[in-house]
């Protein structure tokens, strides 16, 4: 097995689901109780990655991040760097991808929060950031934990996206699921079903994870 | 004198507009009582008073302060109005202790004052023991005692109670109503109280707001709106004929014997002497005959004078002054046998247990 791509696809995974619990959160909050009339429209959009070809978002993210696009211009010279193939682009890559995987578990979780108990604590004198510390989340943590297990396990697997924007460099970009793609175009089968059976036996261990996590809601 | 003025409309899509239209004095315990059939609009109304829903037309004010106008897009927050909002399921934090749910309003307080506070009112509500359980380890009663401290600690200006005993079973309404009014008088704080239940709504309520279908269609005091309905629908709403306040003398064999008008007669429910309470008859419950009968069961027998008949379809209404008056309803043919007309001198015949006190 190539450790330097499974420690890579560890960094990836982790950052990535850091992030989605920072941002994933509050759009989900948002979505579990707004009512508007585009909601559906973006309900989609954040379910989009769930049914399209990872090189379809990966090919539009390229020509969004590259050095002839205003945003890839506008980063370059912020940072001085660029984000196809570094370690930065196939992060903004997993995270755009992964968004549904963290979202609508999130989603589920806190709208199953009884609406009367926030009304309660906003009836005792209680901001609603303070509410959503003391009441929505004691009571909505195990799906939240749910849902970032999933994230996890779904990023570590990750092939298409960090294909298409991050190509193929080892330390940088070359993921779990690209080593095993090139030992198996270089013919080394041993390496790459060492690296296809750990990630097997991994998500089978944190779908179950998960899906604990989720009775435990169901339970309360 | 300060009032809770409100004088608003909210329609949801697909539903009735409802509009509220009412005014109490809040200077100390006083209860106005949301009574209609559920759906009519009445919880709408109660969600709007704390903030929780925000109306489409019309003003909220609070002594002096205002707490919604939409002719200039005010709207205070909940938080903001210093209301306390007993809901209808008790709302309680699931994942919180009896001691924690009571102390959840109270913060920024130095800890031990936080501290003598809850044991103040874990004291008063008589929940010593159970302060380390969880909501779902205690009684219906319990949680319902529980999320009355839970708001009463907070010493709100107003309190809003949706249907507050509609989630115990009848036994134990009947002990809480009693308990609940005592608290709200205890406490002094004025109270709007939802309700679809009549008996509640007598025994609770100072004045009455008689909701149906969004609207509202009276508005007196308890013994007026229950014993005079100004319509047909608000009749057919209160169903109860005859609600009059009375004295408790004493207690006779178990059966509390009251001061009525002028007269003294036997009843039948849970009664202090010397409280007040509210006694209920239907009409269809009292008999009418023309000379003073021989022994019988009846325990109360009164004479009278007819003072006005009403026709209600095959039912004559027949309003007699016994030293009180009183609603009848009796048949076309007993009219007819009893030749009674207006000024007719007749006897009442009123079982104990037709006469119900609450």
């Amino acid at each position: 097995m190539n450790f330097p791509a499974l420690w890579l696809s560890l960094q990836l995974a982790t950052c990535t689901t850091a992030v989605l619990l920072l941002i994933g959160l509050p759009l989900a909050a948002w979505l579990a109780r707004a009512k508007f009339r585009g909601k559906f429209l973006v309900e989609a959009i954040v379910a989009l990655p769930l049914v399209l070809p990872p090189t379809v978002l990966g090919f539009y993210l390229l020509m969004a991040t590259g050095p002839h696009s205003a945003f890839g211009r506008g980063y370059e010279a912020l940072t001085g760097g660029r984000l196809p193939f570094s370690f930065v682009g196939i992060l903004l890559g997993s995270v755009i991808y992964n968004l549904p995987f963290a979202v609508r578990p999130f989603i589920a979780a806190l709208a199953a929060v009884d609406q009367r108990l926030i009304e309660a604590s906003w009836c005792l004198g209680v901001s609603r950031g303070e509410t959503f510390f003391r009441v929505t989340l004691p009571l909505s943590w195990p799906g939240i934990l749910a849902g970032l297990v999933l994230t996890f396990a779904h990023s570590l697997g990750e092939f298409g996206i960090v294909l298409m924007m991050g190509g193929n460099i080892p330390g940088v970009t070359r993921t779990l699921s690209v080593s095993i793609y090139d030992d198996v175009q270089a013919q080394n089968y041993h390496s790459a079903g060492m690296a296809a059976g750990f990630l097997v036996v991994f998500s089978l261990v944190m779908l179950s994870l998960s899906s604990l996590c989720g009775r435990r809601v169901l339970a309360a | 004198m300060t009032w809770l003025k409100a004088q608003f409309q909210k329609q949801f899509a697909g539903g009735p507009a409802i509009a509220a239209a009412f005014e109490q004095p809040v200077d100390g315990y006083s209860v106005t009582v949301l009574f209609g059939p559920s759906g009519c609009g009445k919880t709408t109304i109660l969600r709007c008073l704390a903030g929780l829903e925000r109306p489409d037309r019309g003003s909220i004010a609070f002594r002096d302060q205002v707490w919604f106008d939409s002719a200039n897009g005010l709207n205070c927050s909940p938080q903001l109005r210093g209301v306390g909002y007993l809901f209808q399921e008790h709302a309680l934090f699931p994942h919180l202790t009896v001691a924690q749910n009571i102390a959840f309003g109270l913060r920024g307080r130095p800890p031990n004052q936080l501290q003598r506070q809850v044991a103040e009112m874990i004291a008063a509500f008589e929940l010593q023991s159970l302060e380390n359980r969880l909501p779902r380890q205690i009684s219906g009663g319990q949680q319902q005692r529980t999320a009355l401290a839970r708001v009463l600690i907070r010493q709100p200006r107003l309190l809003l109670l949706d249907e507050p005993l509609s989630a115990l079973d009848s036994l134990l309404r009947e002990q809480l109503r009693i308990e609940l009014r005592r608290r709200l008088a205890e406490f002094k704080i004025p109270a709007v109280i939802v309700t679809h239940d009549r008996t509640e709504a007598i025994a609770l309520a100072d004045q009455v707001v008689v909701m149906d279908r969004g609207e509202v269609l009276q508005t007196g005091p308890v013994a007026e709106v229950f014993s005079k309905p100004i319509n047909l629908r608000v009749a057919q709403l209160v169903g109860v004929d005859n609600v009059t306040r009375v004295k408790v003398l004493a207690i006779e064999d178990g059966l509390p014997r009251i001061q009525i008008g002028t007269q003294s007669l036997l009843a039948v429910g849970t009664a202090q002497p010397g409280t007040f309470a509210s006694a209920c008859i239907r009409a269809e419950d009292v008999v009418l005959q023309r000379a003073a009968g021989a022994s019988s069961s009846v325990r109360n027998q009164l004479p009278g004078q007819v003072l006005s008949m009403t026709n209600e379809g095959p039912l004559v209404r027949v309003e007699v002054d016994c030293g009180f008056a009183l609603q009848i309803l009796v048949t076309k043919a007993a009219v007819n046998d009893l030749e009674l007309t207006v000024g007719t001198r007749v006897f009442v015949l009123l079982k104990a247990s037709a006469i119900h006190l609450v």
